[in-house]
């Protein structure tokens, strides 16, 4: 390797690698059981009807075998996790209120900056819990909730109980009934009829405890007409041993509404990130999934979207970097029950020293559903001899007047295009970065700007170490 | 697997049905079986059949070609006919071993050229035909062979294609198999490909009650090619699962790969490809298509076609489209005074000839054009 590719582990871990001293109010032990579901609940105060929705999901998590036709995941200990870790005794909404720690953490990681610059509204949360939330007052004027996912729970009870779980209900998937047990912060949000928040919503997720579970669960509501992004970001310091990140995202999108859920994933390389991501589109609504998993030992996400009503659309976007040891699996599901639906996946995946990535896709076009379109793009490139690209669609057609298309490729860079580049004098690195640049910019060009130079730049930190 | 040879060729039948039966039928959670209920399959009447001291072959081969052809010797025959993998399917060939006959087996030796064989079998009953081809180096030869049901009611089979090709070794191999509506049909047709072989595969089904075929292309020498073209016609309630493997173990080897599914009234076609590209496999080229053209509300198409490409340097991609006929393109037929059914039946016609175009024998073209032609003009009409 060479000076180069030492500096940019360094940066990168300097950036994002380190941890503070473990210090909370509650850590519980290692270990799943009823009493654990049961304290989590109590601890939250949370009214019986969700304590019961919590144990019953953990029998259903019980019962369900591990999902065995992904990623391997047989190294997942479900023993050997905290599930609960309580940083705060509460969310803060001045970011001068939130422990010191903490903060240290989130000012490290440019979080104050960024909402000041350009952010409606700010998330964090660190290990279970929510620490701190913010929305400017203007979109509050306006109706829109921003809130932890407990905090919703606790003051718009009607609202939370009618979507709670509607979407990804715990029977799902073992992983997903795992989190309705054990859930604990995410995001809470409600756009009312109409709104259009025009600048991004942001979480921020951290795990910082050793052997750390995070179960966020987040739910969203755009009401009809109205128009949200929310982006999330996702670190953790680099531990010997591993941690599980197994979150629920629910996104109710009503008539005629736009949502963009954008996912930048940089955990560390001890983190298995197993996520259930599911959005309903009601007429004409259009869901946007962004999602970019660039860290992580192992990711299985497929973010999916119902479209349910007629003229509704679906977009997915997705970026796959896998590096040493590293297994993403990342991909999508869309299933169209309603005429003149489309959907749009392009996918872009790099696979690096001996790194693997995998496209898993599902379409399905039910009877009934005429006039649906369906285009399908999955990318790979392999960087090297040593690394694994994989491609697994499944497409599922029961209406005649449908026109659905999918094409995939994997290759690796063109001896050409690299010569032509050093031929103006780029270095080998510098101009495999560049054509990596290139390869993701549909995607990365969707991003708001400053994480578009940020996703440019860890790709280019990935990319240094690539050659030479 | 060599171990494996002796066992294979002195195993008497009935220790093959022990195995059979203790094999579990394949359960419907394995990847492969997700989409056609193996429960469906008449097991049962298969080991009876195979139970009986002697039994009819419930097969009529017919063969005709221009020379007489050579056997393969029984150590060939052996490690050709060996059951290499177990796998979700093993309790088909434990089954097919316990009943298999006959065995069609030629050598195609290296002086013959552009030379066409046509194998005919008659299917009448619970049946287990085997046909294997083993290619010399320098032979070029076109190969014909159909299945096809002697009655029109059930006429369960469990077939086995093997071909082997030598180094250099040419072969232009074409299958059907237009079998009774009413006939469960299982088949596995397996190719190996040495150094700088060339395999042309051409296949045409009209599907059945419940049709599954494992169609694999090994391809493992330098050099070696090979291109496939299929195409399922469906109608009424007729189904057919096909599943492909072109296996790349080797560098700079070439597979091309067409699969169409033409799907009338509530016919459902699933297609299961796989591109495996091993470390070793430098250089391939590779390409899978998977085309459907649904000219019914309720036809039902899947297609999975998977990747898994573990060498960098390689050209690998695959397609898959899944659409009626274009309004556009009908509309053009209508004005030119077409009935809406005439003008279906004509873009079906046109997306089936780009599979039979390729098929070099004039008649077996001319014949798998008008069973299109029936299928859908029965369904249009």
């Amino acid at each position: 390797m060479s000076n180069k590719a030492v500096d940019s582990d360094i940066d990168n871990y300097e950036r994002y690698g380190f941890h503070q001293p473990e210090k909370y109010l509650v850590k519980m032990d290692k270990g799943l059981s009823r009493r654990v579901v049961e304290e989590i609940s109590a601890y939250k105060n949370e009214p019986s009807w969700m304590r019961d929705f919590r144990l019953k999901s953990l029998d259903i998590f019980l019962s369900k075998p591990m999902p065995t036709w992904g990623a391997d995941l047989s190294g997942v200990d479900f023993d050997n996790i905290h599930y609960y870790v309580r940083p705060t005794d509460r969310p803060q909404h001045n970011w001068d209120d939130v422990p010191e720690d903490i903060k240290n953490t989130f000012d490290k990681l440019g979080i104050p900056e960024a909402e000041k610059k350009f952010l409606a509204g700010v998330g964090a949360q660190y290990e279970s819990e929510m620490v701190y939330h913010s929305l400017q007052k203007q979109w509050e004027e306006l109706g829109v909730i921003f809130l932890d996912t407990d905090t919703g729970l606790r003051d718009h009870p009607d609202i939370f109980r009618k979507y709670f779980a509607s979407i990804v209900p715990p029977s799902d998937n073992k992983l997903a009934a795992l989190n309705s047990a054990v859930w604990s912060g995410g995001s809470f949000i409600y756009i009312p009829p109409g709104v259009h928040v025009t600048i991004p919503l942001q979480a921020y997720f951290r795990i910082n405890a050793q052997n750390m579970g995070q179960f966020e669960r987040t739910l969203i509501i755009a009401d009809e007409g109205s128009n949200v992004h929310y982006v999330e970001g996702c670190t953790a310091p680099v531990y010997s041993s591993d941690s599980l990140h197994a979150a629920v995202v629910e996104c109710i999108v009503k008539k005629g509404a736009r949502m963009r859920y954008t996912t930048i994933q940089n955990w560390s390389r001890n983190v298995y990130n197993l996520v259930t991501k599911r959005a309903i589109a009601e007429d004409d609504a259009i869901v946007e999934w962004v999602d970019c998993n660039l860290g992580s030992k192992m990711t299985m996400k497929y973010p999916a979207v119902f479209l349910k009503g007629k003229g509704a659309r679906a977009d997915i976007l997705s970026v796959a970097y896998a590096g040493s040891g590293q297994h993403i699996e990342a991909g999508s599901k869309i299933i169209h029950s309603a005429p003149h639906t489309t959907s749009v996946v392009v996918s872009k995946s790099i696979s690096r020293g001996g790194g693997r990535t995998s496209y898993r896709g599902l379409l399905k076009i039910l009877n009934g559903a005429v006039g649906s379109k369906s285009s399908v793009r999955c990318d790979a490139l392999l960087m090297d001899e040593m690394s694994r690209s994989d491609t697994y669609p499944y497409m599922d057609v029961k209406e005649e007047k449908v026109t659905l298309g999918h094409e995939a490729t994997v290759s690796r860079i063109g001896d050409e295009q690299l010569f032509y580049l050093m031929s103006r004098a780029l270095s080998q690195a510098q101009a495999t970065a560049l054509i990596v640049q290139g390869f993701i910019e549909p995607v990365v060009k969707e991003l708001p700007m400053e994480y578009a130079l940020e996703m440019n730049r860890l790709i280019q930190l990935q990319m240094e170490g690539s050659v030479g | 697997m060599d171990s494996q040879i002796p066992a294979l060729t002195s195993t008497p039948r009935t220790s093959a049905l022990e195995i059979a039966q203790q094999t579990a039928i394949p359960d419907r959670k394995q990847e492969d079986w997700r989409h056609l209920d193996p429960q469906a399959f008449p097991w049962e009447e298969f080991e009876q059949a195979a139970l009986q001291e002697y039994r009819q072959p419930c097969v009529d081969s017919q063969v005709e070609s221009g020379v007489v052809l050579p056997t393969i010797d029984a150590a060939k025959l052996a490690q050709i006919l060996a059951i290499r993998e177990e796998d979700a399917d093993s309790k088909f060939l434990y089954l097919h071993r316990a009943l298999t006959s006959p065995i069609v087996a030629y050598r195609i030796p290296g002086n013959l050229r552009d030379g066409a064989i046509r194998i005919v079998q008659r299917i009448s009953g619970p049946a287990a035909p085997t046909i294997v081809l083993y290619v010399e180096s320098g032979a070029d030869a076109i190969v014909y062979h159909r299945w096809e049901s002697e009655t029109s009611g059930a006429t369960p089979m469990i077939g086995r294609i093997e071909i082997m090709l030598e180094r250099g070794a040419r072969l232009q191999f074409l299958h059907e198999d237009q079998l009774s509506a009413a006939s469960p049909l299982y088949y596995r047709a397996h190719t190996q490909l040495a150094e700088n072989a060339h395999l042309d595969w051409g296949v045409f089904t009209t599907g059945s009650v419940w049709h599954a075929a494992k169609m694999t292309i090994d391809l493992q020498g330098a050099g070696a090619e090979s291109t496939t073209y299929g195409l399922f016609c469906g109608a009424g309630a007729r189904t057919a699962e096909h599943r492909t493997v072109q296996n790349h173990a080797c560098p700079r080897a070439k597979s091309d790969l067409v699969f169409k599914s033409l799907l009338a009234g509530k016919s459902h076609s699933v297609y299961q490809g796989m591109i495996r590209v091993e470390k070793a496999a430098q250089r391939t080229d590779a390409y899978q298509a998977s085309r459907n053209l649904i000219l019914s509300p309720t036809a039902h198409a899947e297609t999975i076609p998977r990747l898994e490409i573990l060498a960098d340097d390689v050209r690998c991609s695959h397609g898959a489209t899944v659409g009626t006929v274009d309004v556009n393109m009908l509309f053009y037929l209508m004005t030119r005074g077409l009935s809406r059914a005439q003008a279906l039946a004509m873009a079906a016609e046109g997306f089936a000839e780009e599979v039979i175009r390729r098929v070099p024998l004039k008649d077996i073209a001319a014949r798998w054009r008008s069973a299109v032609q029936q299928t859908i003009g029965n369904n249009l009409a």
